[in-house]
């Protein structure tokens, strides 16, 4: 078994705070008017995509014999 | 009574359950269509829905009234609706849309061209029959028309519902764990895998998908709400006019150009006219031309203000602030097609569609295995490697 673990008291809070991130990333792009603006909207709409990403990569690290 | 068997969790585990199987096939398909429709610009491009032409945006143009003109003697049994200019998506092209004589509504409506820079007409189509307007004829109205859009508003309900619902359910599991977990090896089911991808997954796309669903269960009462404002603002807008001599739909005494003139005026700073439809239709009255204007960036580029021009005068007659209602739902327009952000966004969105669509299938496949499971046991046969 792999598992990225962190333990924690608010178990929903990291899956809450990503989602929150995203949209505000997707907020951000739609009212944005410079290139700075339109990447960390596009950033933070990523976060959750490419923390999910990181971890199934820590996942399989951990996993190889 | 753990956290797990209080009847709040069986509530959202009956909810999430039967709230995604429910929505699961025309989910499918909305997935499905929603991919295409991402990317409906370049299709439509690639297509040649649009023609294009090779004048700049800034060059003088002909009258607007020359092309109107050029149309009307092309197409006798037909009425002109509106016309608009794009300098964004289509420049140098004048969209003039038609329909047959004595129509109000767009129902029928077919969309002509013309070359801004010489007035000449350069190809018509028909919007409904377009490869992107088939999808979203499907996607946004499932062939029903306004009926159609409601049963839309319910299935974005449903997975608004078993995505909230999901969440509930997911809590107890997931407490020692921070984003999402992947149990493989040996011993260790495909069963197992796919309930943890699931969840995985959902968790990677939650919030993405609660902004497409919740921006696409109010666009499904787009109908219902331009149908309320057509009642209220631009009911007493009639009321009023219809104490007024109506105009020639077909030769208003102020040309085009007067009208776009005239609502131009109207605009603030970054703002400009996009389209101007022509009285008696149903969205402007019998004396009024209707010209709808928007902004140049951010959230202005979305939104839609109106200016009133009287058709005998060519004067502007009332420029109405819209409610907040539509304002909502021309927010949420981007917000649901993701055609705001560039290609990057554009890919992003047809990630995130790929990855819902594959968890909502394979919850199904979930529900259905974990049963299959279940009267094998019943049988008294055990269901080791069947999954």
């Amino acid at each position: 078994m792999s598992r990225h673990a962190t333990r924690t008291h608010r178990p929903l809070t990291p899956i809450l705070v990503m989602a929150l991130l995203c949209i505000s990333g997707l907020v951000l792009l739609l009212v944005q008017d410079d290139a700075a603006s339109a990447g960390l909207g596009l950033l933070l709409t990523a976060l959750p995509l490419l923390i999910g990403l990181w971890c199934v990569l820590r996942a399989n690290r951990k996993a190889r014999p | 009574m753990t956290a797990a068997t209080s009847r709040w969790f069986r509530a959202n585990l009956w909810l999430h359950r039967w709230a995604s199987l429910i929505a699961t096939i025309p989910f499918l398909i909305l997935c499905l269509t929603g991919t295409v429709l991402i990317f409906h610009e370049e299709i439509d491009h690639a297509l040649g829905v649009v023609p294009t032409t090779t004048q700049v945006t800034d060059q003088p143009h002909r009258p607007l009234a020359e092309a109107v003109a050029r149309v009307q003697a092309a197409y006798p049994d037909e009425r002109i609706m509106s016309i608009g200019v794009d300098p964004v998506e289509h420049p140098g092209v004048q969209l003039i849309v038609t329909a047959p004589k004595g129509a109000t509504g767009f129902d029928d409506a077919h969309l002509r061209f013309a070359d801004l820079a010489t007035g000449e007409l350069i190809g018509a189509t028909n919007p409904a029959k377009t490869l992107t307007g088939f999808l979203l004829e499907l996607h946004a109205q499932w062939f029903l028309g306004p009926v159609g859009e409601l049963i839309g508003a319910l299935i974005a309900l449903l997975v608004l519902i078993s995505l909230l619902s999901g969440v509930v359910v997911y809590a107890p599991y997931v407490r020692r764990i921070a984003f999402g977990v992947l149990r493989r090896g040996r011993g260790r089911g495909a069963r197992l895998l796919q309930l943890d991808l699931h969840n995985f997954i959902g968790a990677i796309v939650l919030g993405w998908a609660l902004v497409v669903t919740a921006t696409g269960f109010l666009l499904g009462f787009s109908t219902v709400a331009i149908g309320i404002w057509q009642m209220t603002e631009l009911g007493e807008l009639r009321a009023y006019a219809a104490r007024m001599a109506p105009v020639d739909a077909d030769n208003p005494p102020a040309n085009a150009d007067r009208a776009f003139a005239a609502a131009t005026s109207t605009a603030p700073p970054g703002w400009r006219v996009g389209s101007l439809l022509y009285p008696g239709t149903d969205f402007s009255t019998p004396r009024h031309y209707t010209a709808l204007l928007s902004g140049s960036s951010g959230v202005d580029a979305r939104m839609v203000r109106v200016a009133i021009i009287d058709a005998a005068t060519g004067e502007v007659a009332l420029t109405p602030e819209m409610p907040a209602y539509l304002k909502a739902i021309f927010l949420s327009q981007p917000l649901h097609f993701g055609d705001y952000g560039g290609l990057l966004l554009k890919l992003l969105w047809t990630l995130c569609t790929w990855l819902t669509l594959f968890i909502t299938a394979n919850g199904a496949w979930l529900w259905w295995s974990r049963r299959h499971r279940r009267t094998l046991r019943a049988d008294g046969i055990s269901p080791e490697g069947t999954t």
